[in-house]
C-alpha cells in the first residue's frame, strides 16, 4: 500500500470546505417551516369545466382572436407564458378528472386525449395553425361532455 | 445540552440503523469473495482487463443489495484482489444506487422511463469515470496494489465448516477494524450536515426552475449518505413536489453513490493528487448530466409544491427554540425504523462486540487455515470454489429478488394494512391527536407505494388509472400532514381535508381491487 501521511490531513481539508459551502442552504424562511404552504399556481382549473375554459381562452389568445389576456402582466410578449400555461392545463386534466366520480374507462378517454394534446402542444406554430385550433376545440369539447356526464350523474 | 452536538449524534445514529441491513449484506459478499472465490475469480467475476470489465461491474453493482456503506468491506477486497482500479470504481458508485427493491420503488415514482434514463445516466458516469481512472491509474503504478496485494500468492485452502468460521471471524474482525471506522466516518457526513444545516433548511432549495438547483445538490449529496431505498424514496418526493430532475439526479448519483469513507478510502490508497482528478472528474460529469436531463425530464404540466420535507433528514432534526430533554433526543433519534434495520443494527451490535473480542483474544481466520482434504470424510465432496463462490453471490441475487416478493406483497395483503392505517389516521386526525395520525399517514404512504411495486411485480404493470389514484391519495395525504402540522391546529379545515380524503380514499381503493 502507498504510504500517504498527509492524506488524513488533506482529507480533513476537504471535509472543512465541504462542510463550509454548506453555509449556503439554509435562509431565514427556512427556519420556519410550519409557515410553508403548498404552492398551488393560479392558472390551476377548479375543475373540467373551467379546464375546458382555460384552455379556450389561451387558444383565444394564442391564435390572436382575443385581445383579452388569460393571465395578468403587461408590457412584454406574453406568449410564451400562455403557451407554458396552455400546456400545464393540459397536462393537469388527467389529475383533475381523476378526483371525480368518473370510472376508468371514462377517465381513459380524458387521460388519451390529454396525452395526445399534450404531445401536440410540445411545439406550437406561430401564428397557431388551423389543425391545432381545430384539435384543441375538440378537446375542449371533451372536456365540457365529459363535465355535463358527471353533472347528469349527480343529479 | 450542545443542540449542535446532539443533532450530530442523532443524525449519526439514525444513519448507523439505516446502513445495518446492507453493511452485513457488505460483509457477507467481502467474506465469500475472500474465501469462496478467491482473488483470481473475483478479477474474472468484475471481467478482468477487458472492455466488458466496467459494464459488467456496473452489472454486479446493480444486482447486490448494498449501499454506500455496505460497498466499503466490498471495496477493501476488491483492492486486495486487485481488480482494476476503473472497474472498482465502477462498482463503487454504482452498487449503491440500485437494488432490486429500490428500483422497483422506482419504476412506480414517475414515468418509468424517467428511472431508466436515471440508471443509463449512472452507467454512462460509471463507465467514463472509470475509464479516466484506468488510464491515469496505468499512469501511476505506484497506486495500484496494496498492503494486501500478494493475495494470489497461495493461501492454505479453508474449506468445509470451517470456511464459515473464517468468514464469520473475518466479517466480526473487519467490523470491529477498517469497515466499522470507516461505518462511523460515511455517517459523520449526516452529522456535519445535522450540526451545520439549521431545521427545515433545505425545503425550498431544489425547485423545478431553480437553475442553481443540480448544482446545490451536488454539493450537499456529497456528505450525505443515503440507502438507496431512502434516496429512491427521496426521488419520489421529488417527483411528487415537482422538483429539479437533474437535483433528483445528482441526489441520486452522489447521495446514494458516494459519501465522506468511500472518498476517504480512495484518497487512502490512491493519494490526494490522483484522487483530486478522479473527483473532479466525477462532479464534472455529474453536473454535466443533471443539467442535459434538468428540462427534458420536467413532466409536461409538472406543478411545484414550493417546498418538499424529502431533505429534512440532513439538516437538524430539532426546530428552533427546542428545549433538549432526554425523552425528545430518544423519540427523535428512534424515528420509525423498518424491522429488518433494528433486526440489522442488532445483529451489528452481536458481531462488533465478537470482533473486539477476536481482536483482544488476537484470533484470527488463520487458525482455520489447518484443516487439508486429507482429513475429510469418505462421502465429502471438494467443491471448487469459484463454483461455491458463484453460487453464493447467485443465491445472494436470488434472495434479494424473492424478497422483493416479501418486501411488495399482493395487492390483497397491501389493502388489509391500508385498511387498518387509514382507520388509524382518519380517526387520529379527526380527534386532533396529532402525532398519531402523522405516524399512521406516513404508514398510509409507504403502503400506498407498496401497493404499486406489488401490483407491478404480480400483473406486469400499474394502470395509468392506479398509478394516478395512487398520486391523488399522496397529494392529499401530504396536505392532510401540513393541515395537521399547522399551530394553532384548525380541525374544520382538517375537516374539510377529510371529507375530499374519503371519496379520493374509496376511488383509490376500487382501483386495485
Amino acid at each position: 500500500m502507498m504510504s500517504h501521511p498527509t492524506s488524513a490531513r488533506q482529507f480533513v481539508s476537504l471535509v472543512i470546505i465541504s462542510f463550509a459551502l454548506t453555509g449556503c442552504f439554509g435562509g431565514p424562511e427556512a427556519d420556519h417551516h410550519e409557515s410553508v404552504e403548498h404552492f398551488v399556481p393560479d392558472h390551476w382549473p377548479a375543475d373540467l369545466l373551467d379546464a375546458a375554459a382555460k384552455v379556450a381562452q389561451r387558444a383565444s389568445a394564442l391564435a390572436g382572436q382575443s385581445t383579452e389576456s388569460p393571465t395578468d402582466g403587461s408590457g412584454s410578449d406574453r406568449r410564451p407564458m400562455i403557451e407554458r400555461e396552455l400546456r400545464d392545463v393540459v397536462g393537469w386534466v388527467p389529475e383533475i378528472a381523476a378526483d371525480t366520480p368518473l370510472t376508468e374507462a371514462q377517465w381513459m378517454v380524458v387521460h388519451e386525449a390529454s396525452e395526445a394534446m399534450s404531445n401536440r402542444l410540445k411545439t406550437i406554430r406561430r401564428p397557431m395553425d388551423e389543425e391545432t385550433l381545430r384539435a384543441i376545440d375538440e378537446y375542449r369539447r371533451l372536456l365540457v361532455e365529459t363535465s355535463e356526464t358527471l353533472l347528469g350523474a349527480s343529479r | 445540552m450542545s443542540l449542535i452536538l446532539v443533532s450530530a449524534i442523532t443524525r449519526m445514529f439514525q444513519g448507523l440503523v439505516v446502513s445495518a441491513p446492507t453493511l452485513l449484506v457488505g460483509l457477507l459478499i467481502a467474506g465469500v469473495l475472500r474465501y469462496y472465490l478467491g482473488p483470481a475469480d473475483t478479477r474474472r467475476l468484475f471481467g478482468g482487463d477487458s472492455i466488458r470489465g466496467l459494464p459488467q461491474a456496473w452489472l454486479i453493482g446493480m444486482l447486490l443489495p448494498v449501499c454506500s456503506i455496505g460497498v466499503l468491506p466490498i471495496l477493501r477486497e476488491l483492492h486486495r484482489a486487485r481488480v482494476r482500479p476503473g472497474a472498482m470504481t465502477a462498482f463503487a458508485l454504482s452498487a449503491p444506487l440500485f437494488n432490486p427493491l429500490s428500483l422497483l420503488y422506482g419504476l412506480t415514482l414517475s414515468r418509468p422511463i424517467v428511472i431508466i434514463s436515471f440508471a443509463l445516466a449512472s452507467l454512462v458516469l460509471v463507465t467514463v469515470l472509470g475509464t479516466i481512472w484506468d488510464r491515469y491509474a496505468k499512469r501511476e503504478p505506484s497506486g495500484l496494489g496494496g498492503e494486501d496485494s500478494d493475495a494470489d500468492a497461495t493461501e492454505p485452502a479453508i474449506i468445509g465448516l470451517r470456511r464459515m468460521l473464517a468468514l464469520l471471524v473475518f466479517s466480526a474482525r473487519e467490523l470491529a477494524g477498517p469497515s466499522g471506522a470507516l461505518t462511523l466516518l460515511a455517517v459523520s457526513g449526516l452529522g456535519i450536515l445535522g450540526a451545520a444545516l439549521p431545521y427545515g433548511a433545505l425545503q425550498a432549495s431544489f425547485e423545478m426552475n431553480d437553475p442553481w438547483a443540480p448544482a446545490r445538490m451536488t454539493l450537499l449529496a456529497v456528505p450525505v449518505y443515503a440507502t438507496p431505498m431512502m434516496a429512491m424514496g427521496q426521488l419520489g418526493m421529488m417527483f411528487v413536489h415537482s422538483n429539479s430532475p437533474g437535483a433528483a439526479l445528482s441526489m441520486l448519483l452522489l447521495g446514494a453513490g458516494l459519501n465522506l469513507a468511500t472518498l476517504f478510502w480512495f484518497v487512502r490508497r490512491y493519494g490526494y493528487r490522483a484522487i483530486s482528478i478522479w473527483f473532479v472528474s466525477l462532479i464534472s460529469l455529474v453536473l454535466l448530466v443533471s443539467y442535459a436531463i434538468d428540462r427534458p425530464l420536467i413532466l409536461p404540466g409538472a406543478e411545484p409544491a414550493g417546498h418538499t420535507h424529502a431533505f429534512d433528514v440532513y439538516a437538524t432534526p430539532f426546530g428552533p427554540g427546542t428545549s433538549l430533554n432526554w425523552a425528545l433526543i430518544r423519540e427523535t433519534a428512534t424515528r420509525p425504523f423498518h424491522i429488518f434495520e433494528v433486526a440489522g443494527l442488532a445483529l451489528l451490535g452481536v458481531l462488533a462486540a465478537l470482533g473486539l473480542l477476536f481482536h483482544w483474544l488476537k484470533l484470527d481466520e488463520t487458525r482455520f487455515q489447518r484443516e487439508s482434504p486429507a482429513e475429510l470424510a469418505a462421502y465429502d465432496r471438494v467443491v471448487p470454489r469459484p463454483v461455491l463462490g458463484l453460487t453464493l453471490l447467485g443465491g445472494l441475487i436470488a434472495f434479494s429478488i424473492v424478497g422483493c416478493f416479501a418486501y411488495y406483497p399482493p395487492a390483497k395483503v397491501c389493502l388489509e394494512q391500508i385498511s387498518d392505517a387509514r382507520g388509524e389516521a382518519y380517526t387520529a386526525a379527526t380527534s386532533g391527536n396529532v402525532e398519531h395520525a402523522l405516524h399512521w399517514i406516513k404508514q398510509l404512504e409507504d403502503w400506498s407505494r407498496k401497493l404499486e411495486v406489488g401490483t407491478f411485480l404480480r400483473e406486469g404493470e400499474v394502470r395509468p388509472y392506479q398509478r394516478m389514484q395512487g398520486k391523488l391519495i399522496r397529494k392529499k395525504l401530504e396536505l392532510l400532514e401540513h393541515e395537521l402540522e399547522h399551530e394553532p391546529l384548525e380541525p374544520e379545515e382538517v375537516s374539510e381535508i377529510l371529507r375530499q380524503l374519503y371519496a379520493a380514499d374509496q376511488r383509490w381503493r376500487d382501483a386495485f381491487r
